[in-house]
């Protein structure tokens, strides 16, 4: 169904715009703390670990897709 | 014509031997009018006599001839008739019967030329509004003139090689006596031109005098020709005065020859432009060059900002990768730090939240410890 998959390519977009912003949160995040917290050090840690994991899967992605196209605008 | 020496004719039989006679005579006779009446019928019958003495003729002009002289007669006027002598069986009388009846002499041609002139231009004959544009590319041309002469010839001539249909009518084109000959003509073109048989008409003759154009000047000839179905061009000279014929025509040439590259025009513009196709494909093969290397450099631009976009997502998150590396605390617990909490479980900074005695927790990179405060400092 072309809908579905617009809005499911729609999401994916979404969410690595906003895996980008929330990693930068979280840089920004340390850089603020003069007492340092390790808990949250760690929370935070974990999460952009996850962020990163899951926004360099995507970033390959798009690469692979660009690589194509470029490949085949190239063709012609 | 052959008779018996010794035949005895009756006197209707006499009559009627001497008109086959006069029949074949084709008599020109001049002379002015000194009786004239037009019968109910419409029928013209007039006497004419010599200027110098008095010898007299009776002279009739039928109706349909009278009209399509487009002459109107009058009491006193110099009169040329064309025509034949003829003997009325009832009354013994010799009458001549004109076929055509023309003015003599320029001033009386001239006067009646700018009666009619004026006449039919008040009528909106000549009107610029009236004339038809010619159909591009025509091919069938119908044409009245006159085989003998230069006329047709130049005509020909000129005409260029675009596959034309020329349909001739061979008319006289001299004089009075040309209007019944080319309103004959007339009216054949126009059945041809109502088949589709021609798509414009021409008529052309050389240039002459008021008297040898009277036909072209004639009111039921003008008329045929304004109201002719298909687009008329008339190639007619003259001195100064304009016959009325190519005024109310759709187009006028001085010449046979300018009226023949009247027709050619179109197809001589299409020609001209079949010359310039292959400038006008080069141009359009420049720009279709322009447009691609456009496209070229518009593609590779898009391909270089995208690279860039993803280079910099992925130096973006080597750089978070490194950060969180460093600031991730359980790296300096594999260094050898360790972090040391309260009972309360939160992490101790400085001995003096602490007394001998409390329980204190202790995490290293591997494992727990609890151990009692024996001493601070």
């Amino acid at each position: 169904m072309p809908a579905k998959k617009e809005s499911k390519e729609g999401a994916e977009k979404e969410s690595f715009k906003n895996h980008l912003k929330e990693i930068a949160e979280i840089l920004e995040w340390f850089d603020s703390q003069e007492d340092l917290d390790v808990e949250r050090a760690l929370e935070k840690v974990k999460k952009a670990a996850e962020l990163i994991k899951t926004s360099k899967k995507r970033l390959g992605e798009i690469e692979n897709e660009f690589k194509e196209i470029k490949a085949e605008i190239e063709k012609d | 014509m052959l008779f018996e020496e010794d035949k005895i004719f009756t006197v209707s039989e006499f009559i009627g031997f001497l008109n086959e006679i006069f029949k074949t005579q084709d008599v020109r006779l001049s002379g002015e009018i000194c009786e004239l009446k037009r019968a109910a019928s419409g029928h013209v019958y007039f006497t004419i006599k010599d200027k110098d003495d008095n010898a007299v003729m009776d002279c009739i002009i039928w109706a349909r001839n009278y009209e399509l002289c487009g002459v109107t007669l009058e009491v006193g006027m110099e009169v040329l008739l064309a025509g034949h002598p003829n003997v009325y069986a009832p009354s013994g009388r010799l009458s001549f019967i004109a076929e055509t009846v023309e003015l003599v002499g320029e001033g009386a041609l001239k006067k009646a030329y700018d009666a009619l002139r004026k006449k039919l231009e008040a009528e909106g004959l000549f009107a610029p509004e009236r004339k038809r544009e010619l159909p591009e590319y025509v091919q069938k041309i119908g044409v009245i003139t006159s085989m003998k002469g230069a006329v047709i010839h130049d005509f020909e001539n000129n005409l260029g090689k675009f596959g034309f249909k020329v349909n001739v009518i061979d008319s006289r084109v001299e004089g009075q006596q040309a209007v019944m000959p080319i309103m004959k003509a007339i009216e054949c073109m126009r059945r041809e031109a109502e088949k589709g048989m021609i798509e414009v008409l021409v008529i052309i003759r050389g240039g002459g005098s008021l008297e040898s154009l009277q036909a072209f000047n004639n009111e039921a000839l003008v008329r045929a020709v304004s109201d002719f179905p298909v687009p008329v061009i008339a190639g007619i000279g003259h001195d100064k005065d304009v016959p009325l014929m190519a005024l109310a025509a759709d187009f006028m040439t001085s010449t046979p020859t300018a009226a023949a590259h009247l027709l050619g025009r179109s197809w001589e513009e299409a020609y001209a432009k079949l010359q310039q196709v292959p400038h006008l494909l080069n141009r359009i093969d420049q720009e279709v060059k322009r447009l691609r290397g456009d496209l070229d450099l518009a593609r590779g631009r898009m391909l270089e900002y995208i690279k860039r976009a993803i280079a910099h997502a992925k130096d973006q998150f080597d750089y978070a990768e490194r950060f969180m590396r460093i600031h991730d605390p359980r790296r300096q617990l594999a260094l050898g730090y360790s972090i040391v909490r309260g009972s309360n479980g939160k992490i101790i900074k400085s001995a003096d939240v602490v007394n001998n005695g409390d329980v204190i927790e202790t995490e290293l990179a591997k494992g727990k410890l609890w151990s009692r405060v024996n001493g601070k400092e």
